[in-house]
């Protein structure tokens, strides 16, 4: 094996080993609760209200309160205890998890569900303090943002020693896919009717077919003239110059061999026919919009293909 | 009385730079891809998004601001789907998914839906206890 082959290896056993160490912090085995930086307090609340636009009058007019005292929004749960002082000395159980997830490669989050259980409403005065842990970690799981594990942080929300609401964040820990992970791009098919068009390609010309019967000028390559029936073929060389007469950027999700974002154009050229093309990388896609007059370049793709693309004419 | 299958009335809600900032301030969030547009794009956003507690609260108001002051809140599942970009706008949705009878009351659960130009951004369910 080679000393490359064994630093995959090992990359691989420790990554294993810290997944493992991961496990072990699983379970509902809090630690010490972190006690919220303020009480529950009105000018939160009211910051709240004002920002979410919630008019409900429980949160803010004692007058209108069926209750005969104002309650919290229950939305602001979590919020009593982020401002709550975090020991690093002392890394509650779903930070070690997270530790491990990060030190494994997995360095990039996306949360995916956020539940809660309200078990009372909270007044004003009380002290809200939080004990966290993680709850499961899945498998390796390959994912659209790429491969990446699932776990469930739950959070015990307490006023003193009763818990007053459970939360649960599932969030995916992934490993973000690099520019060079994008892998190839697919090779087209070559056949007797588009031979000429890919070895037009290497020769960095755009060739379009053209029947040999009635001259009309066809794209992509077809076997007989839809006009005449003619099999005779024959191609042009394309100037390079059109139009863009249709286009759309892709952003998700990932496909292989090409950079994200990528802007699929259909070009009318000056010829008369349209081809379907892509933006030359470098391009803004922005710039892009229909009637844009562009030009023919080539460029090669991920794996080494060589295509036909077009950029905003000079 | 409360009946499976009743639609709430839609809301909208403009996610503004200035919305988007003021929700996440609001609840404490100070993650700079809620308040800095610079940041959020260095990270490969399009720009600030709106904060997981903000999406949260919004299905939770989107549900009372129907039931009236009175209702408490019970439980609240949300699923999070396309990022809520400022310059978007959000309609959120809702219809009444089961109502069960209880010793206090009634637990009315609303199944939610807060759409905007990408898709969903978030989708769960709200119960609520109605005395």
């Amino acid at each position: 094996m080679t000393a490359v082959g064994d630093v995959a290896v090992d990359a691989a056993v420790t990554a294993a080993a810290l997944i493992e160490e991961a496990r072990s912090f699983l379970g509902p085995t809090p630690g010490p609760a972190r006690v919220g930086r303020d009480p529950v307090n009105l000018p939160m609340v009211h910051h709240w209200c004002q920002a979410l636009d919630d008019r409900n009058p429980a949160y803010v007019d004692p007058d209108a309160s069926t209750r005969g005292h104002l309650i919290a929004p229950p939305g602001m749960l979590q919020t009593w205890i982020m401002d709550a002082p975090r020991d690093p000395s002392a890394p509650s159980p779903n930070e070690e998890v997270m530790r491990r997830l990060d030190a494994a490669g997995y360095t990039s989050v996306v949360a995916v569900n956020y539940d809660h259980d309200y078990l009372r409403e909270l007044s004003l005065g009380e002290r809200v303090s939080v004990r966290t842990y993680a709850e499961d970690l899945s498998e390796e799981k390959q994912t659209a943002l790429g491969p990446g594990r699932f776990t469930t942080t739950v959070y015990e929300y307490l006023v003193g020693d009763e818990v007053v609401g459970i939360g649960r964040m599932r969030i995916l820990k992934f490993r973000p896919p690099r520019a060079s992970d994008v892998g190839e791009r697919v090779r087209p098919a070559v056949g007797r009717d588009n031979a000429f068009f890919w070895d037009g390609v290497k020769e960095g010309e755009l060739r379009i077919q053209q029947c040999g019967g009635c001259g009309m000028l066809r794209h992509p390559p077809a076997p007989l003239c839809a006009r005449c029936a003619s099999t005779d073929q024959g191609y042009v060389v394309a100037s390079g110059r059109g139009v863009v007469y249709s286009h759309v950027t892709h952003h998700y999700p990932p496909l292989a061999g090409v950079e994200m974002p990528h802007t699929a154009l259909l070009v009318e050229l000056e010829e008369g026919v349209r081809v379907i093309s892509e933006l030359a990388s470098g391009a803004d896609p922005a710039q892009v919009r229909i009637g844009l007059p562009v030009e023919l370049v080539f460029q090669k793709v991920p794996g080494g293909q060589l295509l036909p693309a077009f950029r905003p004419a000079s | 009385m409360t009946r499976v299958g009743e639609v709430l009335p839609e809301l909208v809600i403009e996610a503004s730079v200035r919305n988007i900032v003021a929700t996440a301030i609001a609840s404490r969030d100070y993650q700079d891809v809620h308040h800095d547009i610079a940041s959020a794009q260095e990270r490969g956003s399009k720009t600030i998004f709106t904060n997981i507690l903000t999406s949260n609260g919004y299905c939770l108001r989107y549900v009372t601001d129907w039931t009236g002051p009175e209702a408490v809140v019970k439980r609240a599942s949300i699923r999070l789907g396309v990022p809520n970009y400022a310059g978007d706008t959000m309609t959120m949705t809702g219809t009444v998914d089961a109502v069960d009878p209880g010793p206090d009351g009634e637990l009315v659960t609303v199944a939610v839906r807060g759409r905007n130009s990408l898709g969903d951004h978030v989708t769960g369910t709200v119960t609520v206890l109605l005395r």
